[in-house]
């Protein structure tokens, strides 16, 4: 199943699905969470990365990270849970009035895509490995606080 | 459940630390190079990995003999530099598909994605996405996308149906 951006075409990522990106998230998130479980969409012609977590912030039973991430090293890493909430980190190009540049973050409690909710990214252009663990780090402190008033703050001293 | 979460002041700051705490140099050039397409030089790797520009050398001629990545001199010739080997990257994804799916599969849909190459080149008349951008074809992002992507994941299910044939002389390979 496709997450849908509700973006439209001018919201697309550059260049092509990279599998191996893929596969390598798959193996840095693991690699921290050994309950995640990580499944590419379609092995022979792949387009996502599905991590299913068996535990959730509040109420939700399982956690779902969907990754898309192209050879172009454009992204979506779209979160949902059983409670039905809805968050996305992204880096494509944007016609949003705000953030200026293609790192940007659609907000819960449903990945808004209105143009005022859309929020920057507390996350920086880095590797595969380094995003991989700052998501967990974000979701974590969600985890703690039973909320998601701060996952995009990008901070979190208590 | 896990124990409390980690404080951070910047989460990419922590996130970085925590990679470079729970790993070893050379498993950090290793992934630095997994997805490194473009030439790179030592100092760049090193960066990336986190190390030293010496470190990360020592790793990537190790590299470099086990076949996982290639070198190439520099275009202003100033040095070494070192990028993901195209083979080993090709065997890596044609491993993995030969691990999770059987040769039926595997050449039925070969034949369906070379199929819907065949129908974006007609639509488009172009021979390739990039071909049909330098047209100017009116063909919009997310398509463009699609395209590039089958188009990409069609090379490695080929390479994974070649070695297939290799490893299986007597299976239903050939028939493809």
């Amino acid at each position: 199943m496709h997450f849908d951006t509700g973006e439209g075409d001018s919201h697309a990522l550059r260049g092509s699905i990279d599998v191996t990106k893929l596969d390598a998230f798959r193996d840095a998130f693991s690699a921290i969470e050994p309950m995640a479980t990580g499944e590419i969409d379609d092995r022979l012609n792949p387009r996502e990365l599905r991590l299913t977590i068996p535990y959730g912030i509040g109420e939700a039973e399982t956690t779902i990270f969907t990754v898309r991430w192209t050879t172009a090293d454009d992204y979506n890493i779209h979160y949902s849970d059983t409670s039905g909430r809805n968050l996305r980190w992204d880096i494509h190009p944007h016609d949003f009035s705000t953030p200026p540049d293609d790192r940007h973050f659609h907000p819960p409690p449903d990945a808004s895509s209105t143009d005022i909710d859309v929020e920057a990214s507390c996350l920086r252009k880095s590797s595969i490995e380094v995003v991989a663990r700052a998501i967990h780090l974000l979701w974590r402190q969600a985890l703690d606080e039973e909320s998601m008033a701060n996952v995009n703050a990008g901070t979190n001293q208590p | 459940m896990p124990e409390s979460a980690p404080a951070f002041e910047d989460v990419n700051e922590r996130a970085r630390e925590d990679w470079k705490r729970d790993t070893s140099p050379f498993d950090r050039v290793r992934s630095v190079m997994r997805t490194a397409y473009e030439p790179m030089s030592a100092a760049t790797v090193a960066e990336k990995a986190l190390t030293s520009e010496q470190t990360a050398r020592k790793h990537l001629r190790s590299l470099v003999e086990h076949g996982y990545v290639a070198e190439t001199a520099s275009p202003d010739s100033t040095g070494t530099l070192y990028q993901r080997s195209k083979d080993s990257l090709a065997l890596e994804q044609a491993r993995r598909i030969l691990d999770e799916t059987d040769t039926e599969t595997l050449s039925t849909h070969v034949l369906e994605m070379r199929e819907e190459l065949r129908e974006y080149g007609d639509r488009f008349g172009a021979n390739s996405p990039d071909d049909a951008v330098r047209s100017r074809a009116d063909i919009d992002p997310e398509t463009l996308l699609e395209w590039r992507t089958t188009r990409r994941n069609l090379a490695f299910a080929e390479v994974a149906l070649a070695l297939s044939a290799v490893e299986n002389p007597t299976g239903g390979a050939e028939a493809v």
